[in-house]
């Protein structure tokens, strides 16, 4: 049977072939990267424009913001780009090239997330990078290696949990189509509340989107603990330390979820 | 493929020399359908205002049985029609059978495995062709898509190399190797999927629907192609098709499905003899203004099937009445400007099975 | 002749406009809910900026809110979507039937965005409640400016439909034009007033944006709901849109001349 080497290969080759399709069409690809960059920096502007003016927000400054929000960025960045494809679950499975992915040899949930890059993840990655590197400057924070390895577990586990909530409502594709504008909303829920400190929500809100939608462990979680913010957490601070692991947890769940549900598959003539 | 349990018939040049030494075991049939039955459960659909959202969460469901109690067996080498009209549940068999569905109940067996249950595995030995939906990689070219393939299926490079320029040359894809899949033509494209499904000598392939929307060319070639890979290298095919040419070219043997069960299973010519025993006259009459009466021809075993303006088909049993006493015989009753014998053909009987939705005795 | 037919596509898209929400009610709710969930942080957030203050700038923090949730509603009304649909019309080729009206073509377009827009109206039937719950709804401060508002919101359509009318017209001259969409949505976006009204804009980026039309969509009609229309008062504000709208209509009409007769020359 195939080793986890040839395993690898295998998924590399396959990434690599959707690279190279992506940019056969390659203005388009430049000016997607564009102008996913600009979106994501409007958005920030909007939140500086209204930090510089009234100097902090909830009880964190400028600099901690734009941390927490970079944070965030970068995490939707690495999720955008490894499982973006999700959203086209629906439109997979109608067109029956969900099939083709059940007669390979290779796990159909790979084969749907290395189905297209779509490169405007850079340039929300890029964004995040940005916005994380000015936002270090400025914060009061002891940069060490233990540090930057943990704000890099963080950024991954974050990306881990999107891909999980997004990956667990994909998985209601198999016996209901036509429930992408519940995904889409979701995934709006994530790019809009995740990037401020949840201290500005009231507490009901607080423990929905941290047990009920995991927005919590994306950014904020991990960024009070860099930031040594523990004094804005609703939870015990030791949730927030694991936020990386619980993204990690959620995957995994998520993915058993995904292979259960997929015998419920009815493939509809194409 | 030399590896495995079942030495099967094979062409030469392909097989290391330790194999064919092997003693030949009593081969044991590649695929095995028994009872075979599939349910779709749809949700109820609600209508109103928050009728999306009902849908969604409600558990009431309906049901259609696509596939009802489905059992045959196959050899392995054969070369099999699956006919049936559409929603007869031709492409649902193959789904079960391929892996993409899993069987509401019943079994099945595919080459020793459970389809859906070591799905991974079966794909390894499995090619599977859709007539209309291609498996190529679309933006890239030809020869991309094969060596990703090559890499799903760990094929080293060896292996790899020599099975695509085989392929290569017997499919007669030279030319266009290097052009992005979405700029060939139906045929070239057909041609590229053919060679995908056998660039890693599957032991089963499963063709469906494909000449569909080729040109004779393009049909009579691919019908070459699967009728030579059956024959040189011994893959069990199951081709489903609503051609009937491809079945009369390739199948001898054809299992005939209709509402989701089994009408017939078995060689062609008997499909034909049983329904077609007879022969036809196709004659054109002498213009004069006159439709004869259905039974002015008066004549032991043979009878008028269909008339048209100035157009007879008289059908006749060649046992008892012979050819050479007819064609006068009818002369004498009308003038006729033409006589032309007609051979039986499948899509005849193909059509009076699905009118009377089951198959003579 | 050009007036029936205008009012023939009015009705038609219209009804067209009604039975697709109908068709994709799950769809429009879920929009409707994203745009209450938008509205309810947008809320959060500037409460937390204002803190204890109950007052910015002048700006009491009950209108900001209102400001917030009329600004957002409006826009997830007052989006046409036209520009999409002379897009496709030209991928498909279907556009030269269209042209064959060569004046009323624009008047054809605005007729149907207006269509579209009467037949999504039944919308808000779902969409004001859920506002009220995620926001701050009041009405206006009084009779006056209630009717400056309606006065302001045609203004305001008419700006909008226009300046989307102009970049689905430049599809003429480059087929591939998503990039250029996107640009116009983001900065439009921002420049509208929908998350930073003008008044807490820093002085340089406000004395851009002012320059720019797109204040006339959003910030300008909203402003004056809440009573706090920009300096100079609710006429001089009506009088920006004003000239925005008029301006509009006169670069329409010349890129549109020169894009019909660019359409001709290629033999369409």
């Amino acid at each position: 049977m195939a080793t986890v080497a040839q395993r690898i290969s295998i998924l590399l080759a396959l990434a690599g072939a959707s690279l190279r399709s992506e940019f056969q069409y390659r203005a388009n690809a430049v000016s997607a990267v564009i102008s996913g960059m600009i979106y994501q920096l409007t958005g920030f502007i909007a939140v500086w424009i209204i930090v510089a003016r009234f100097n902090e927000i909830g009880g964190w400054s400028l600099a901690e913001i734009t941390f927490l929000y970079g944070m965030r960025l970068t995490s939707h960045g690495i999720f955008y780009a490894c499982f973006s494809q999700l959203f086209e679950a629906d439109r997979v499975m109608v067109t029956g090239e969900y099939d083709r992915y059940l007669l390979r040899p290779m796990p159909p949930l790979l084969q749907l997330f290395t189905r297209k890059l779509r490169v405007n993840c850079f340039g929300d990655l890029i964004g995040g990078l940005l916005l994380l590197g000015f936002a270090s400057a400025g914060v009061d924070v002891a940069w060490s290696p233990q540090t930057v390895f943990y704000l890099v577990l963080a950024v991954t586990g974050g990306a881990l949990v999107e891909g999980a909530v997004q990956i667990m409502l994909g998985s209601l594709s198999f016996r209901f189509l036509q429930t992408m504008s519940l995904r889409v909303t979701v995934n709006e829920v994530f790019n809009l509340y995740g990037n401020y400190p949840f201290t500005i929500f009231p507490k009901a809100l607080e423990y929905l989107l941290t047990f009920a939608l995991p927005v919590a462990f994306v950014a904020f979680f991990p960024a009070s603990v860099v930031l040594e913010r523990e004094d804005g957490l609703h939870v015990a601070p030791w949730l927030a330390v694991i936020a990386p692991l619980v993204g990690v947890g959620l995957f995994l769940v998520a993915l058993r979820v995904w292979r259960r549900q997929s015998r419920h598959y009815q493939s509809s003539g194409h | 493929m030399c590896a495995g349990m079942h030495v099967r018939r094979r062409g030469p040049g392909t097989c290391p020399d330790h194999v064919s030494s092997l003693p030949r075991e009593t081969p044991v049939p590649i695929i095995e359908v028994d009872q075979l039955v599939k349910d779709f459960q749809r949700p109820k659909r609600f209508d109103g205002p928050l009728g999306g959202l009902r849908t969604l969460f409600t558990h009431q469901y309906e049901t259609t049985r696509a596939v009802d109690g489905v059992s045959f067996t196959i050899e392995e080498g054969e070369l099999i029609g699956y006919l049936g009209s559409n929603g007869a549940g031709k492409s649902t068999t193959i789904k079960m059978l391929s892996g993409i569905l899993v069987p509401s109940g019943g079994t099945v067996r595919v080459a020793g495995l459970v389809p859906w249950e070591d799905r991974e595995k079966n794909a390894l030995q499995i090619g599977v062709v859709f007539g209309q939906r291609t498996q190529l990689w679309w933006d890239l070219p030809l020869s991309d898509s094969l060596r990703l393939i090559g890499k799903l299926y760990r094929l080293d490079d060896a292996r790899y190399r020599r099975n695509r320029d085989r392929l290569v040359e017997l499919l007669g894809l030279q030319s266009f190797l290097e052009t992005p899949v979405r700029q060939l033509s139906l045929g070239q494209r057909m041609r590229g999927d053919l060679a995908a499904a056998m660039l890693y000598e599957p032991r089963i392939l499963y063709l469906d629907e494909p000449t569909v929307g080729l040109d004779v060319v393009a049909k009579e070639r691919t019908r070459q192609f699967v009728e030579e890979i059956n024959r040189e290298t011994g893959t069990t095919i199951m081709l489903t098709t609503h051609d009937l040419a491809d079945v009369e070219r390739l199948c001898k043997r054809i299992i005939f499905i209709d509402k989701g069960t089994v009408l017939y299973d078995g060689p062609v010519e008997e499909l034909k003899r049983r329904y077609a025993p007879y022969r036809m006259l196709d004659i054109t009459l002498a213009p004069d203004g006159e439709t004869p009466a259905p039974a002015w021809l008066g004549i032991d075993g043979a009878e008028v099937v269909e008339e048209g303006d100035a157009r007879l088909l008289v059908r006749f049993d060649p046992a008892r009445v012979a050819v050479t006493e007819l064609i006068p015989a009818i002369m004498a009753r009308h003038p006729v400007t033409d006589i032309a014998i007609v051979e039986p053909d499948l899509e005849g009987v193909v059509r009076e099975i699905v009118e009377a939705g089951e198959v003579r005795r | 002749m050009t007036l029936a037919r205008n009012l023939d596509a009015l009705v038609a898209y219209g009804r067209m406009a009604t039975r697709r929400m109908y068709i994709y009610r799950f769809n429009v709710i879920m929009m409707i809910v994203l745009t209450g969930i938008t509205i309810y942080l947008l809320t959060l957030l500037w409460k937390a900026a204002y803190g204890d203050r109950t007052e910015v700038d002048g700006i009491p923090l009950q209108s900001m809110l209102v400001y917030l949730t009329i600004a957002n509603l409006q826009l997830r009304f007052l989006s046409p979507e036209m520009d999409q649909d002379i897009q496709e019309r030209i991928r498909e080729g279907q556009i030269g039937f269209d042209l064959n009206r060569p004046v009323g073509y624009p008047g054809q377009l605005v007729a149907g965005a207006a269509g579209q827009m009467i037949g999504l109206l039944p919308m808000l039937v779902v969409a004001v409640p859920i506002a009220f719950v995620a926001g701050e709804l009041r009405p206006p401060a009084s009779v006056e400016e209630g009717f400056a508002y309606l006065a302001s919101l045609v203004l305001a359509w008419l700006v909008a439909v226009q300046m989307n009318l102009l970049i689905g017209l430049v599809s003429f001259w480059t087929l591939e034009m998503t990039g250029f969409r996107m640009m116009y949505r983001l900065i439009g976006n921002f420049a509208t007033g929908a998350l930073i009204p003008l008044w807490f804009m820093p002085d340089l980026l406000r004395s851009i944006v002012q320059l720019l039309p797109f204040q006339a969509i959003a910030f300008v009609p909203v402003s004056i709901y809440v009573g706090e229309p920009a300096t100079g008062g609710i006429w001089s504000a009506l009088a920006l849109q004003a000239f925005w709208a008029v301006v509009m209509v006169l670069v329409i009409q010349l890129v549109w001349r020169r894009a019909f007769r660019h359409t001709v020359i290629q033999g369409g």
